[in-house]
C-alpha cells in the first residue's frame, strides 16, 4: 500500500515545490529597475584666457521613450574665434551615479567622437589619453570658427570592447553608448 | 540507367516554378548531384539485388482483410511489409494489394484499431492471393483514439515526423526538426534560437501541445525558442491552419503536437541510449531513456529520460560567430497505472537551457545597425572556437507536471481529465557595461491548465467528443520593464462530431471561449494601473473527406480560431534589442479572428507516384502587426524609428505539395514544396517577415536486403532551395535591409544498423549545407549581422536497450 503511493507522492511534492515557490503574492507591484544607463551628457566649456565657463546639458531622465530629451540651454551660445577647454561628464541621474570615472578607467575601450555641422563650425581636439596612449575625449580643446554662424555639434560616445579600439578605429567602430546633438550659435 | 534520367527530370520539376536565374544554378547543382550519385548507382554493390538477373520483381500480393469470426471485410486496415517498409490500406471492400514485389520471404504487420495485431509470414515465389484475418480485441476496443497509421483522420491537413524521419533530426532543435514537413519553416535569432512557423504564422499564433498539455511560457517573443526537448517525442505532428475548436484559443496558424510514445505495456525493462556529435559548432550530446513494467499483469509502468547537450560557437562558411554556444540539460519521468477501464498517469519534465547570443547583434542605435548592415561580416570575427558563453545570453528553465486520469465507462464512453502545471523562468543577461552577476530581466510565469474530455461511444456512424478546458496563469518580472504583471483566466467548452459512412466522412465542431486578462503595470510617472480586459469568442470547424476510389481522396475544410491580444502587444514600451526600433503597445487592440479554408487531394498507396496537394486561404480579421509611426523616438543614443501595434485584415494563402516517386522499390524521390503569400488587405500591401518559397528534394536509397551485417541501411542526398523573398511591404518602411538572395543547400542523410553480439547499434549521419554555402535567410533576425551556418555533419549512435532476461 505505502509503496504504491510513494511515487505519486514524489510527484505531488515536486508539484508543490514548483507551484508554491511561484505562489501569487496578491497586490504584488512591479518595480522597474533599469540597468545602468546614461541619462545625461554635460559639456563644460571654459574659454582659454579667462571668462565664465559655459555648460551645455543633454538630459533624458525617464530613459528611452516617454518624455523627449531636454537640452539646456536650447541653443548654446559661444564666442567666435575662441578656444575653449572642454570637459565632458556622463551621468546616470536616474540612479544618481556619475559614470565619468568609469569611462575614464575603461578608456582603452571607449572613445568620444565629435561631428560639427557645418564642418567649419569648430575644431575639436582630444587632449586626454587612455593607457594605450590613444585619445579618449573626456577632455578636449574646442576652437570655434572666427565667423559668426549657427550650426550644431554631435557628440558620440562609442564602446569599442575586445580589441576594437585601435589607432584606426572610427565613429563607425563598436557600439554607441550615447549620441547627442547640441544646437550652437557663434557670436 | 534509364530511371536515372527520369530521376533528374523529376528532381528538376519543382524548380521550373522559380525564376529563370535560379533555375540555372539549381540545374547545375542537380546535375552535379547526379554526377556524384550516378557512378555509385551504376557500379556500387549497394544497389544490386544480389540475386542475379533472373530475379523476378513483378509479383503481386493481394487479398482481403476480414474479421476472423464474422468474415466481414475490414476497411482501412494497415498492411505493412516489414522488409520493404511499404504499407497499404484495405479499401472499402476489404481488398488490399502490393505490386512489384520481388521473390522472397516477407513478414506482414497487420493492424486495425480494435483488433489484435497479427504478423503473418509468407514466401512469395509467384503472384499470390492471400486473405488475412484479424481477431477482435475486447481489451483494446475501448481505445478508439490510438494514433494509428490510418490515412486522413481529419479533413484538415496535417504532417508528422516519426520513425526514421524523426531519428534523422535527433540533435536538432524542435523548430529545425519540423522544417522537414511541408508548409513549415522557422524564424531564427542566430544559430541557437529557432521557432517553428506554420503557413507563415508563428509565436503566439501557433499552439504547442507538449505531451497533451498546451505549452505556456513567453512564447510571444520571436527570440524565445520553445522549451521542449525533442528527444521526448516519438512523434512530432503539425496541424496546419486555424484549429481553434479542439485545441483552444491562439491556434490561428496551427498546432504543433509533441507526442511521447505510450508507456510500455509488455513486461521487462528496456530503453535506449543516444550519442551525438557534430562538426561546425562541435556539439556533443547524450540522451538516455529507461522504461519498464514489472510483470505482464502489473498495472504499473514507468519511464525515466534525460538529455544533455553542449555546443560552442557556430561557424558560417567563413568565420566563427562569436558567443553562439548553447547548453541544455533536460530530464523527465513518467509513471502510469493502467487497468482495463481505468488509468492514471503522472509526468514531470524539466528543461534547462543557456543560449549565447551573437555579440555583434548588440548595437546601440540605428547608425550602429546601418553600419552592421553595411559590413560584409561582423566586426569581431577573429575569435576562435570556444564553448564559453558570455553576455548577452538567455537562461531559461521550464517545469511541466502533468497528471492524467481516464475512466472508461463502457457504454457511456470514455472520460479523461488532464491537469498541467507549468512554470517558466526566463532570465535575460544583457551586455551592458559593468553588469553584476544578476540578469537584467527575469520573467516568471506559472500556468495551470485543466482539460476534461468525454468521448462518447460511437453510435451509428457518429463518433465524437465534448469537453471543458481552463487555464489560469500569473506572470511577474524583475528588472527592466518589458511586459507588465498579468493574470490570465481562460475557460472554454467544445463539442466535435464525426460522421463516417462508406466513402464519405463529415465532421463538425463548435467551441466557446472566455478570457479575462488582469494587468498590473507601473506607469512612467510611477502610478500603478490595473486595467482588465475581457474577450470571448466562438470558433467552428466543418470538414468533409471523400474517397473516390483509385487511391484518391478529396478533402475540404473550413476551420476557425481566435486569439486575444497578448500583454506585449497591449503594453510593450521600449527599444527592441537588436532591431534598433522603438516598440509601443496599443491598449485598444481587439481579438484576431481567423477563418481557414483548405482543399486537398491525396493520391496514396500507389506503386510509383504518391502525393498530396493542399491549397489554403487563411483570412485573419484584425490581424495585429507592428506598423511604423511618426515621429521617431529621440533618446540619448539618437533617434529610433518607432513602431506601434495596429490591426488590419490580412490573408495568408498558399500551397503545400508533397510528392513521392518510386523509381524502384529501393530508390525513390521525395519532394516538398511550400509556398505562402500574405497580404495586408487594408493597405493592399505585402506583410513583412513571410517565409520565401521553399523547395526540398531528396533522393533516397534503401536496400531491401541486408548488406552483409548491415541492416536497415539508407542513403539520401538532396537539397533545399529557398527563393529570395520578393514580396515585401512597399507602402511603408518596415525593414532596414532588402531580403537576402535565394540559396541552395545540399544535404545528406545516411544510416545503418549493425549488430555487436545481440546488441543492435544504429548509426546515422545528417549533413547539412555540404557545399559550405554562405547565405542569409530572410527569416533569421540576425541576417543584419551575420551569415547563416556553414557545413555541418551530425553523427548519431543509438543503442536500443533491453535489460530483460529472457
Amino acid at each position: 500500500m505505502s509503496k504504491i503511493f510513494r511515487l505519486p507522492l514524489t510527484f505531488i511534492l515536486i508539484a508543490a515545490l514548483v507551484s508554491f515557490t511561484s505562489c501569487d503574492d496578491h497586490d504584488d507591484e512591479p518595480h522597474d529597475e533599469e540597468g545602468e544607463l546614461i541619462t545625461t551628457v554635460t559639456l563644460t566649456m571654459t574659454p582659454q584666457g579667462g571668462g565664465t565657463p559655459i555648460t551645455a546639458t543633454y538630459r533624458d531622465l525617464d530613459g528611452d521613450g516617454g518624455n523627449a530629451p531636454v537640452m539646456t540651454p536650447a541653443i548654446v551660445v559661444l564666442k567666435a574665434g575662441v578656444t575653449y577647454t572642454t570637459t565632458i561628464r556622463v551621468l546616470d541621474e536616474a540612479n544618481n551615479e556619475d559614470l565619468t570615472a568609469e569611462i575614464k578607467q575603461e578608456g582603452h575601450e571607449h572613445e568620444f567622437f565629435f561631428v560639427p555641422s557645418p564642418a567649419t563650425l569648430m575644431t575639436v581636439t582630444k587632449t586626454d589619453k587612455d593607457r594605450n596612449n590613444r585619445p579618449v575625449g573626456l577632455e578636449n580643446t574646442l576652437q570655434t570658427s572666427s565667423t559668426a554662424q549657427s550650426g550644431s555639434l554631435r557628440v558620440v560616445l562609442k564602446h569599442q570592447p575586445g580589441g576594437l579600439k585601435t589607432n584606426n578605429s572610427t565613429i563607425s567602430t563598436g557600439e554607441t553608448d550615447a549620441d547627442v546633438t547640441y544646437a550652437i550659435r557663434l557670436e | 540507367m534509364r530511371f536515372l534520367q527520369t530521376g533528374c527530370a523529376v528532381l528538376l520539376l519543382p524548380y521550373t516554378y522559380t525564376v529563370f536565374k535560379s533555375i540555372f544554378l539549381n540545374t547545375l547543382l542537380s546535375w552535379l548531384l547526379l554526377l556524384v550519385v550516378g557512378p555509385v548507382l551504376a557500379q556500387g554493390p549497394l544497389f544490386t539485388n544480389g540475386d542475379g538477373p533472373e530475379q523476378d520483381c513483378g509479383l503481386t500480393l493481394s487479398g482481403k482483410v476480414l474479421d476472423h469470426d464474422t468474415r466481414e471485410p475490414l476497411i482501412g486496415a494497415t498492411i505493412y511489409i516489414e522488409e520493404l517498409q511499404r504499407a497499404t490500406l484495405s479499401d472499402e471492400y476489404g481488398n488490399y494489394h502490393f505490386h512489384h514485389l520481388c521473390r522472397g520471404s516477407y513478414t506482414l504487420k497487420l493492424t486495425y484499431i480494435g483488433y489484435v495485431p497479427e504478423q503473418p509470414s509468407l514466401r512469395m515465389a509467384s503472384s499470390t492471393v492471400r486473405n488475412l484475418t484479424l481477431h477482435l480485441d475486447t481489451r483494446q476496443l475501448s481505445e478508439v483514439e490510438i494514433t494509428g497509421n490510418r490515412l486522413a483522420e481529419e479533413a484538415q491537413s496535417t504532417g508528422s515526423l516519426t520513425g526514421r524521419q524523426l531519428e534523422s533530426t535527433r540533435g536538432l532543435s524542435l523548430g529545425e526538426s519540423l522544417k522537414n514537413i511541408s508548409g513549415m519553416s522557422t524564424i531564427q535569432t542566430g544559430p541557437t534560437i529557432s521557432k517553428p512557423v506554420i503557413h507563415g504564422l508563428h509565436s503566439n499564433r501557433i499552439l504547442l501541445l507538449n505531451n497533451g498539455v498546451r505549452h505556456e511560457g513567453q512564447q510571444w517573443g520571436s527570440e524565445h525558442a520553445p522549451e521542449i526537448d525533442p528527444f521526448v517525442a516519438s512523434e512530432l505532428k503539425v496541424v496546419k491552419g486555424a484549429a481553434g475548436v479542439r485545441y483552444g484559443a491562439d491556434a490561428i496558424g496551427g498546432v504543433v503536437i509533441v507526442e511521447p510514445s505510450a508507456l510500455p505495456d509488455s513486461a521487462g525493462v528496456g530503453g535506449e541510449l543516444n550519442l551525438l556529435g557534430s562538426t561546425n559548432n562541435r556539439q556533443g550530446g547524450v540522451s538516455a531513456t529507461v522504461e519498464g513494467k514489472a510483470t505482464r499483469l502489473s498495472a504499473w509502468s514507468w519511464r525515466l529520460q534525460g538529455t544533455a547537450k553542449r555546443a560552442g560557437n557556430a561557424r558560417t562558411a567563413d568565420y566563427f560567430m562569436q558567443n553562439t554556444g548553447l547548453q541544455e540539460l533536460n530530464f523527465s519521468g513518467a509513471l502510469g497505472y493502467k487497468k482495463e477501464n481505468f488509468g492514471a498517469e503522472a509526468f514531470y519534465s524539466q528543461f534547462n537551457t543557456k543560449l549565447g547570443i551573437l555579440k555583434a547583434s548588440h548595437i546601440g542605435n540605428l547608425t550602429d545597425l546601418e553600419n552592421a548592415i553595411g559590413r560584409e561580416r561582423p566586426e569581431q570575427t577573429s575569435y576562435d572556437f570556444t564553448y564559453a558563453i558570455e553576455r548577452p545570453y538567455q537562461d531559461v528553465t521550464h517545469h511541466l507536471l502533468k497528471t492524467k486520469v481516464f475512466w472508461d465507462t463502457g457504454s457511456a464512453g470514455k472520460l479523461e481529465f488532464v491537469y498541467g502545471l507549468q512554470r517558466n523562468i526566463r532570465e535575460e543577461y544583457d551586455a551592458h557595461r559593468a553588469s553584476g552577476s544578476n540578469p537584467e530581466l527575469t520573467l516568471d510565469i506559472t500556468t495551470h491548465t485543466t482539460e476534461t474530455v468525454w468521448e462518447h461511444t460511437p453510435a451509428g456512424n457518429f463518433s465524437g467528443s465534448a469537453g471543458i478546458t481552463t487555464l489560469y496563469q500569473n506572470n511577474t518580472y524583475q528588472g527592466r520593464y518589458f511586459i507588465p504583471f498579468f493574470r490570465n483566466f481562460t475557460a472554454g467548452t467544445f463539442v466535435t462530431e464525426k460522421w463516417r459512412k462508406d466513402k464519405l466522412q463529415l465532421e463538425g465542431g463548435v467551441r466557446y471561449d472566455y478570457k479575462k486578462l488582469s494587468i498590473t503595470k507601473r506607469e512612467r510617472n510611477s502610478d500603478i494601473i490595473r486595467p482588465e480586459y475581457q474577450f470571448h469568442n466562438v470558433s467552428g470547424t466543418l470538414g468533409a473527406l471523400y474517397d473516390v476510389g483509385y487511391h484518391l481522396t478529396f478533402g475540404l475544410s473550413a476551420t476557425s480560431a481566435w486569439r486575444a491580444p497578448g500583454a506585449n502587444e497591449l503594453f510593450s514600451d521600449g527599444v527592441h534589442h537588436g532591431s534598433a526600433s522603438y516598440e509601443r503597445g496599443n491598449r485598444d487592440l481587439n481579438s484576431e479572428q481567423a477563418y481557414n479554408f483548405e482543399g486537398s487531394v491525396t493520391y496514396y498507396a500507389n506503386p510509383r507516384l504518391n502525393g498530396k496537394l493542399s491549397v489554403y486561404n487563411n483570412f485573419i480579421n484584425e490581424y495585429i502587426y507592428l506598423a511604423p509611426v511618426q515621429p521617431p523616438t529621440l533618446t540619448i543614443r539618437g533617434a529610433f524609428p518607432t513602431f506601434e501595434y495596429k490591426q488590419a485584415d490580412a490573408v495568408f494563402r498558399g500551397v503545400d505539395l508533397d510528392l513521392e516517386y518510386k523509381f524502384t522499390q529501393q530508390l525513390y524521390l521525395e519532394s516538398r514544396t511550400s509556398i505562402v503569400r500574405a497580404t495586408n488587405l487594408n493597405l493592399d500591401d505585402h506583410l513583412v517577415g513571410v517565409p520565401a518559397d521553399r523547395y526540398s528534394n531528396m533522393l533516397r536509397y534503401e536496400p531491401l536486403a541486408a548488406l552483409g551485417k548491415l541492416t536497415d541501411s539508407y542513403l539520401a542526398l538532396g537539397g533545399t532551395y529557398v527563393a529570395k523573398q520578393t514580396r515585401v511591404p512597399t507602402k511603408t518602411e518596415q525593414d532596414y535591409m532588402d531580403p537576402p538572395a535565394g540559396y541552395f543547400l545540399l544535404n545528406l542523410e545516411a544510416g545503418t544498423t549493425l549488430r555487436i553480439g545481440n546488441q543492435p547499434v544504429e548509426l546515422g549521419i545528417t549533413g547539412s549545407n555540404l557545399l559550405n554555402t554562405s547565405y542569409r535567410d530572410y527569416l533569421n533576425r540576425f541576417r543584419y549581422f551575420t551569415d547563416d551556418m556553414g557545413r555541418m555533419l551530425l553523427f548519431r549512435v543509438k543503442l536500443p536497450l533491453d535489460f530483460s532476461t529472457r
